[in-house]
């Protein structure tokens, strides 16, 4: 099944982030479909993004998968713009394979986007049994192509519980698919993991924490949060040397570190962080992380504060607060790295901040959708059931793209009423400033929940450069 | 015995190959001028880059000359060189087939740290591009027909066999540079970063089959 090698590089890689910015726009999308039925697979909608077609904004396809249980949430591409890098080897593969983990059973799909991009087919099946022989991790999560292939982070590792032993990043053979095992040699005082990603010429990974599964397969464990015990750090590692360089503690009020933002622009050392929630006052925070003199520093940059709500309208979990966390579960960085999408799950939020001055975002402008206490409606006059949750910018950054769906238990215990899944769009304004598209709104229906989108010829958070923008 | 010139024009046909190469040739070097707006970062880049194929030439070829030197001694083992020379033919195609069935580079290179151009072009020489292997059959010829001009007593044969394997490396690595400098220079102050994608095309391939036409060439002379 290895993909045939290329006589030119697809034109889907680009060079620098300034070119995937020029390039197409994207005329389909990808989109990661839970289903609320235990009986029932998961599956990967196929969406129409072309404004030139007849179906535009609506699902064309559906792949449901083979399995039940496996709970999709993110995947990427097995070939991406990294593939150009100097150094890397793989300039005649294809943008082709979506590599896609589910993180409840720890089996994963290679899905084949090619002949037809709306027929997308199975090409391989990982078993979980493999991955944890091979690898020693479980619940397999985030997916970049990088310039060992493809680098998966898992969210557990050894044991039935996922917490017997770290979890961390393997690599996957970007042309056969074959697992290569762990990637670290030195993981220093890392345990547990949650995203990563990388500034490949200046040589350095950078990873976050979540939790081990124990305090998230089954729910969110309020005891556990309020006694911070969920991931509170950042991790710094050298790329090539797969050797653990540096960590930095948030503090243990600050709980949760989700997405890792680097500038894409390979000469800025810098980016971003998102934290769910400091469990002191409820507030969500965006964390900018810099590398200086030799060393890795990080600061808390912005905060999203909690709201006030009355009681009665909120779920068992958030009754005794009398108010609604953000719950910023997502941040997507345009490709020029100038605006920060804050996704606040909680209060049905999506922010944007000018991020120009990497030190001091600057709130720009902000959509209103969903939210345990708000329920805003989508301006077509229809509900939006959870909030602004995993975000897509487009290469051009002129249009972003959210879901509603955060994790199966975790949709249960804020949106008891359920979270069917739903796609919107908005448009974004060059000087800054972004609002909903009335007319663009996608629902998978009731048996399915929505996570993360990705756009054909790559995104925001899937391209990742050596070059910069000249 | 092949004309003198041509495994000299050997050596500089493939340096100007692998320098309009992208990995072997500029493309780092185009990075660091896009990172730098140095052309001196972009001269130490490819310099680096043609150092590194010349080490990588020259670890392999230097033992070679010495241990022709040595078996030039007498005429018995001089015919059973030229026979080895030959047959060295069969192990040329053999690579050559090799790369068009498995052209991705050795894992291992994607461990180097983009910060050891010269660890890195050394290595990538030595394996995935394999040019001390195309010119070794080249270099025992020159060794060959050196030996047999040259007046045994004026040269010492060891030395004046290397010093064929380090100006064939060096045939092979000025070229090299010059020709990924100039690439880079033009892509990072004209071109622009388009034109990596615009022009690059798999020139591994055509490098490949370069293997099986020498191995070929070497199994008739021989």
């Amino acid at each position: 099944m290895s993909s045939m090698v290329q006589m030119r590089p697809d034109p889907t890689f680009y060079p620098s982030a300034k070119l995937a910015m020029e390039a197409a726009r994207e005329t389909i999308g990808y989109v990661a479909l839970l289903s609320k039925d235990k009986n029932a697979a998961d599956a990967l909608a196929v969406v129409d993004l072309d404004p030139a077609s007849s179906r535009f904004g609506t699902m064309l396809n559906t792949l449901v998968l083979p399995h039940i249980g496996d709970e999709l949430h993110h995947y990427g591409w097995s070939a991406c713009s990294a593939s150009l890098c100097p150094t890397s080897g793989h300039a005649f593969s294809e943008r082709r394979y979506l590599v896609v983990p589910g993180i409840r059973s720890s089996r994963i799909y290679i899905i084949d986007t090619k002949p037809d991009p709306r027929a997308p087919k199975i090409v391989k099946v990982i078993e979980p049994d493999e991955v944890r022989r091979k690898t020693g991790y479980s619940r397999p999560h985030t997916v970049h192509c990088g310039p060992e292939g493809v680098y998966i982070s898992t969210l557990g590792g050894k044991g039935v519980n996922g917490d017997e032993s770290p979890a961390g990043v393997f690599i996957l053979d970007c042309d056969s698919f074959e697992i290569r095992g762990q990637w670290e040699i030195d993981r220093g005082d890392q345990f547990a993991h949650y995203d990563f990603w990388w500034n490949m010429p200046h040589d350095y990974m950078v990873s976050s924490e979540w939790a081990l599964p124990p305090l998230f397969e089954n729910g969110v464990v309020p005891e556990a949060l309020m006694g911070g015990k969920y991931g509170h750090k950042l991790h710094f590692w050298d790329l090539r040397g797969r050797r653990h360089i540096q960590s930095i503690d948030l503090g243990a009020n600050h709980q949760m570190a989700l997405e890792i933002r680097p500038a894409h622009e390979p000469t800025k050392d810098y980016g971003f962080l998102g934290v769910v929630i400091d469990n002191t006052n409820l507030e969500g925070s965006i964390w900018t992380w810099w590398r200086e003199g030799g060393k890795f520093h990080a600061k808390k940059t912005a905060i999203v504060p909690p709201q006030p709500a009355d009681p009665a309208l909120l779920p068992e979990l958030l009754k005794p607060f009398a108010a609604v966390p953000p719950l910023i579960t997502d941040i997507d960085l345009s490709l020029d790295d100038r605006f920060l999408y804050v996704a606040c799950w909680g209060t049905g939020e999506l922010r944007q901040y000018d991020v120009s001055d990497p030190m001091a975002p600057k709130l720009a402008g902000t959509v209103k959708l969903g939210g345990i206490a708000a329920n805003t409606e989508h301006p077509s006059g229809a509900a939006f059931h959870g909030g602004p949750q995993m975000v897509e910018i487009s290469r051009d950054g002129k249009r972003v793209y959210f879901t509603n769906s955060l994790y199966s238990t975790w949709d249960t215990q804020f949106y008891p009423r359920g979270v069917p899944g739903q796609m919107v769009m908005c448009h974004a304004d060059a000087a800054g400033g972004f609002r909903l598209d009335p007319n663009f709104r996608i629902e998978f229906g009731a048996g399915y929940g929505a996570h993360q989108v990705r756009l054909e010829g790559g995104d925001c958070s899937t391209e990742s450069f050596c070059f910069a923008s000249a | 015995m092949m004309n003198q010139a041509l495994p000299w024009l050997m050596a500089i046909g493939m340096g100007v190959y692998q320098g309009v190469n992208p990995p072997v040739g500029w493309l780092r070097a185009v990075a660091r001028g896009l990172e730098t707006n140095s052309t001196r970062a972009i001269l130490l880049s490819t310099a680096a880059l043609a150092f590194g194929h010349f080490l990588s030439m020259i670890v392999l070829l230097a033992p070679v000359s010495v241990v022709i030197a040595v078996l030039l001694a007498d005429r018995l083992s001089m015919m059973t060189l030229m026979q080895a020379g030959s047959l060295a033919g069969f192990g040329l195609i053999g690579f050559g087939l090799y790369k068009i069935l498995r052209p991705r580079h050795p894992k291992f290179l994607a461990r180097i740290s983009p910060d050891r151009p010269v660890r890195w072009a050394f290595c990538m020489g030595l394996t995935h591009c394999g040019s001390p292997v195309m010119m070794a059959p080249m270099l025992i010829n020159l060794i060959l027909v050196s030996a047999w001009v040259a007046a045994p007593s004026t040269v010492a044969p060891i030395f004046g066999a290397v010093l064929i394997a380090l100006a064939v490396s060096a045939a092979m690595a000025v070229p090299l540079f010059l020709t990924g400098s100039a690439v880079a220079i033009a892509v990072v102050r004209r071109f622009g970063l388009r034109a990596i994608t615009r022009y690059w095309v798999n020139l591994d391939l055509g490098w490949a089959v370069m293997f099986i036409l020498m191995g070929i060439m070497g199994l008739t002379m021989g």
